[in-house]
């Protein structure tokens, strides 16, 4: 049984692969012609000296990777109780990745949000009722996008965070309510414990994981090779699980995103010809917890995927300790953009970033059979 | 004619200077504007430098980014354009913050402590607890002239460099005293002073000096403001100064 997943996880691959080394090049010509490349107006990292040359370079290009994954779960591998529900995520994900890339790049106006006192008095005192009512009806979104916007949150171009909050609850809501309801699943492994029902609990759970491995890769997706390779190695820990598993159709799944990630990577060493945007980085962070919570080894993700929570953390203690004690803690969050201004070598962080995923993989399949 | 001159130290005097010329780009020197430290909000929460009460620094590192933010290019550009945007941007130093770090800066280098451990808060529970973690922050005029920190001069003859002025009529605001001239009775002639100043024209970091003698008071740049407009001025020593100049 395993060794037919394996041939057949090979086919798909090497499909994957093939394809996105084939379609790259036409891709990285048409981001350039429609102009879908890094700018400096709104690129903070662009800041480091040593950045300053991947201005120009073509984002979007994860375009590819969830092209190529959809085609090919359609067409050889649609199964409706176990690659459906992963598919539709990664393409609401990448929906919303992909409107943030193009709003940020395309739309040139800065959305800053009303105080709240200034709303406050625009209920009280607008000389049109109407403009009243609309402004008291939507003071709690009002209070909820300025909570946001007091957190740290830049009022940037593209979809901002709090936009992008409500899109994740509900892509976090699909998957709670494909697992919960559809799967009458409600049980989280534990290593050595094995299996606790958490009951309705289950959805918070899948919630707050769907959301923090979503932007947990998205920020991790900032230097060439850096996401693309910590991906493969997490996805590669998740595939020997799903082999030890036997789950055929969630193998064969991960099979076609690393070869596609693989195919992506080939142009994305230093120098990339093209990255990856959010249009893909989400949907693969959303994806992962998919597979985690298919696999039933949830709580792996938190040791398979620790460059991405490592990742997420340092941004988590950037915006506290600027709250706290008013001041930054690294001199850029992510750790990786850190890592760079004290003169850390790109190709360095991302290898370091490599091994120690490749680590952390490894415990986390040994945890898988514990 | 004078015969006695006094001075903050040099450690103090570069702070000063730091603020009057920051770095916004390569060959472009600006005068820090003025920003009023905000009781609540973003700013209040935000980084040091936007809460009005940065070093020059921690200003200076803001202004490689908000150039970014911007896409402009200071070196190309008008001191008055890049306050401008500085101001839009809320990125300046208050008086009280501009004190604090002119003390700072003397007492690390004769204390070797910052001044935020020498001088005591008047607050307690959570808020002192806010003042122990944002300490720069929660610095203001009434802290440092606060009786536990400080005491008034009644005689201007005693005025010495380091002493805070203080102008609680308009607006609290405060000013430091940077030099001082006596002549050969002791009596004050002339006196130095910096501050961060809210001006309708030319605000920001300012020099001025107060000739005692006509009871004149000059700034620069002229702006044609000078500080007594505040209202009458009160000034205060810390107790932490004192022993710097028994010292000397």
């Amino acid at each position: 049984m395993a060794e037919q997943i394996v041939l057949r996880s090979f086919y798909f691959f090497m499909g994957a692969f093939f394809i996105t080394v084939i379609l790259s090049p036409t891709l990285i010509l048409l981001l350039k012609k429609l102009k879908i490349v890094r700018r400096d107006d709104r690129d903070f990292s662009s800041l480091i000296r040593t950045r300053k040359n991947k201005l120009g370079t073509p984002v979007f290009g994860g375009i590819i990777i969830v092209g190529v994954i959809t085609a090919l779960t359609t067409l050889f591998n649609w199964h409706r109780e176990t690659t459906f529900v992963p598919l539709g995520v990664l393409w609401l994900a990448a929906l919303l990745g992909g409107a943030d890339d193009l709003l940020n790049i395309f739309y040139t106006k800065e959305r800053h949000p009303r105080t709240l006192g200034r709303i406050l008095r625009f209920i009280k005192f607008h000389k049109n009722l109407r403009y009243r009512i609309f402004y008291a009806v939507t003071f709690p979104w009002q209070t909820y996008k300025r909570i946001f916007y007091l957190m740290g949150s830049h009022p940037g171009k593209g979809v901002q965070a709090h936009e992008k909050i409500i899109i994740q609850l509900v892509i976090g809501g699909i998957i709670a309510w494909w697992l919960s309801f559809k799967l009458d699943w409600t049980e989280l492994w534990l290593p050595w414990l094995g299996n606790i029902d958490l009951g309705l609990f289950i959805i918070p759970v899948i919630l707050f994981l769907v959301m923090f491995m979503a932007n947990s890769v998205n920020i991790t997706d900032g230097i060439d090779g850096l996401s693309a390779g910590t991906l493969i190695i997490a996805y590669g820990a998740f595939f020997a699980i799903a082999l030890q598993q036997g789950s055929s159709d969630i193998s064969l799944l991960i099979a076609t995103i690393i070869g596609t990630l693989c195919g992506y990577l080939l142009f994305n060493i230093k120098p990339a010809k093209y990255q990856m945007g959010d249009v893909a980085s989400l949907g693969m962070g959303i994806l992962l917890t998919a597979i985690a919570f298919a696999l039933d080894r949830p709580i792996l993700l938190l040791i398979i995927g620790m460059i991405f929570i490592i990742e997420i953390m340092s941004v988590i203690i950037q915006t506290s300790w600027k709250v706290l004690f008013g001041k930054r803690l690294f001199k850029m969050a992510p750790i990786h953009h850190h890592l760079e201004i004290i003169n850390k070598e790109e190709s360095s962080i991302v290898m370091y970033a490599w091994t120690f995923a490749a680590l952390f993989g490894v415990v986390g399949v040994w945890l898988s059979f514990q | 004619m004078s015969i006695a001159i006094q001075s903050l130290p040099q450690s103090a005097l570069n702070v000063i200077n730091a603020y009057i010329n920051l770095k916004a780009a390569e060959n472009k020197y600006i005068r820090c504007p003025y920003f009023r430290n905000p009781r609540s909000g973003r700013e209040r929460w935000g980084l040091t430098a936007y809460s009005g009460k940065g070093s020059a620094q921690e200003i200076e590192t803001e202004l490689e980014i908000i150039e970014k933010l911007e896409g402009k290019n200071f070196s190309e550009m008008h001191e008055n354009e890049i306050r401008d945007i500085m101001r839009k941007r809320k990125l300046g130093i208050e008086c009280s913050g501009f004190v604090t770090r002119i003390l700072d800066a003397w007492t690390r280098e004769f204390y070797k402590k910052p001044i935020y451990s020498l001088i005591k808060f008047n607050s307690s529970g959570i808020s002192w607890l806010f003042c122990k973690m944002r300490p720069y922050t929660h610095i203001d005029v009434p802290t440092l002239v606060h009786q536990k920190n400080a005491y008034e001069i009644k005689n201007v003859n005693d005025i010495m460099p380091g002493d805070i002025v203080r102008f609680n009529s308009i607006i609290d605001h405060a000013i430091i005293i940077t030099k001082i001239e006596k002549d050969v009775n002791l009596n004050l002639i002339k006196a130095y002073y910096a501050h961060s100043v809210s001006e309708d024209n030319g605000e920001g970091v300012k020099e001025g000096q107060i000739d005692f003698a006509s009871g004149k008071w000059c700034e620069l740049p002229d702006t044609g403001h000078t500080i007594d407009e505040k209202g009458e001025p009160k000034f205060y020593r810390l107790f932490i100064t004192e022993p710097l100049w028994q010292n000397k």
